[in-house]
């Protein structure tokens, strides 16, 4: 820590518990549990900066959100994306439409749980009409 | 004609979310600008005294994220955000940072940030002023039994409730 500045995790742990702090900077033994969550913190925030890069697999968003990615829904929706709409030009270009405007979709039902069921019974009627 | 209405309906919602709920339009990919790999560079707000690395700096349609990570399932703290603005208002003396990102396990939470940093540091202060004070003053504790029973010096403090 460079002198006179007060690092962010720090005014974070203030905001946890100032006590906390306090003992820790005094001097305060650390517990062993706590060096072990630690440990176990810093493994998942390994795992998270080799997340953040790769680029991901394309799903179909919203089916994705509203049904979970292996659902019989959304991998046959999925197979229909692949052997038949990427075939035709037409299908290719709703697909590419479908990926602009679909994520913030996807995104609404993640934090609107309400409007998962409507968008869930649209999903079956075009998978019912898609895919009898 | 019905096909038509249903379009320009879309159309006049796709936007009016986009104005309403900016966050929802992050792309779909972001160009990770920084990530904090160990020996990264720390940034230091001169004005404010405040350093930190945030874990990521993303860069999306919406502009530079200040990006934390929480290893737990699910849930956030207040210090979570607290910690992230004060990550982000350091690392705002490299990157115009909008808006911080608090990600764990399962959820993700987006938080757009006021644009002055005098306005971000304001948010902070308290806590900026209690980290500052910690090492010379014994600072009130804020006890419950969850904060408790993960604390790091448990069995030091008087007023653990675990």
């Amino acid at each position: 820590m460079a002198r006179g500045y007060i690092s962010a995790s720090k005014i974070g742990r203030a905001a946890y518990c100032p006590r906390s702090l306090s003992l820790e900077s005094q001097g305060a033994s650390i517990s062993k549990d706590a060096v072990h969550r630690r440990k176990v913190g810093d493994i998942a925030h390994q795992r998270y900066n080799t997340q953040i890069e790769q680029p991901k697999k394309k799903p179909c968003f919203i089916a994705t959100s509203s049904y979970g990615e292996n659902h019989p829904i959304t991998c046959s929706l999925r197979e229909y994306r692949d052997n038949v709409l990427l075939k035709s030009n037409g299908g290719k270009m709703f697909i590419a439409c479908y990926y602009v405007v679909s994520p913030p979709i996807a995104r609404l039902l993640t934090r609107f749980p309400v409007l998962q069921k409507p968008v869930r019974q649209v999903i079956k009627l075009i998978h019912k009409r898609l895919l009898p | 004609m019905s096909w038509l209405v249903f379009v320009i309906i879309s159309i006049g919602l796709y936007f009016g979310a986009r104005y309403l709920l900016p966050e929802l339009f992050l792309g779909e990919q972001p160009k990770v600008i920084y990530k904090d790999t160990g020996n990264a560079k720390i940034f230091r707000n001169k004005k404010f005294r405040v350093e930190g690395k945030p874990d990521a700096i993303l860069l999306t349609r919406v502009g530079y994220i200040a990006e934390e990570f929480k290893s737990r399932k699910r849930g956030f703290y207040e210090s979570d955000i607290v910690q992230a603005k004060a990550a982000a208002l350091a690392a705002r003396s490299e990157y115009p940072i909008s808006s911080i990102s608090i990600r764990n396990q399962t959820e993700q939470k987006i938080i757009l940030l006021p644009p002055s940093d005098q306005a971000l540091f304001d948010d902070i202060a308290e806590y900026y002023n209690m980290a500052a004070r910690a090492k010379q003053e014994l600072l009130p504790a804020r006890a419950h039994f969850v904060k408790c029973r993960h604390c790091a010096v448990k069995y030091a403090c008087s007023e653990a409730k675990a």
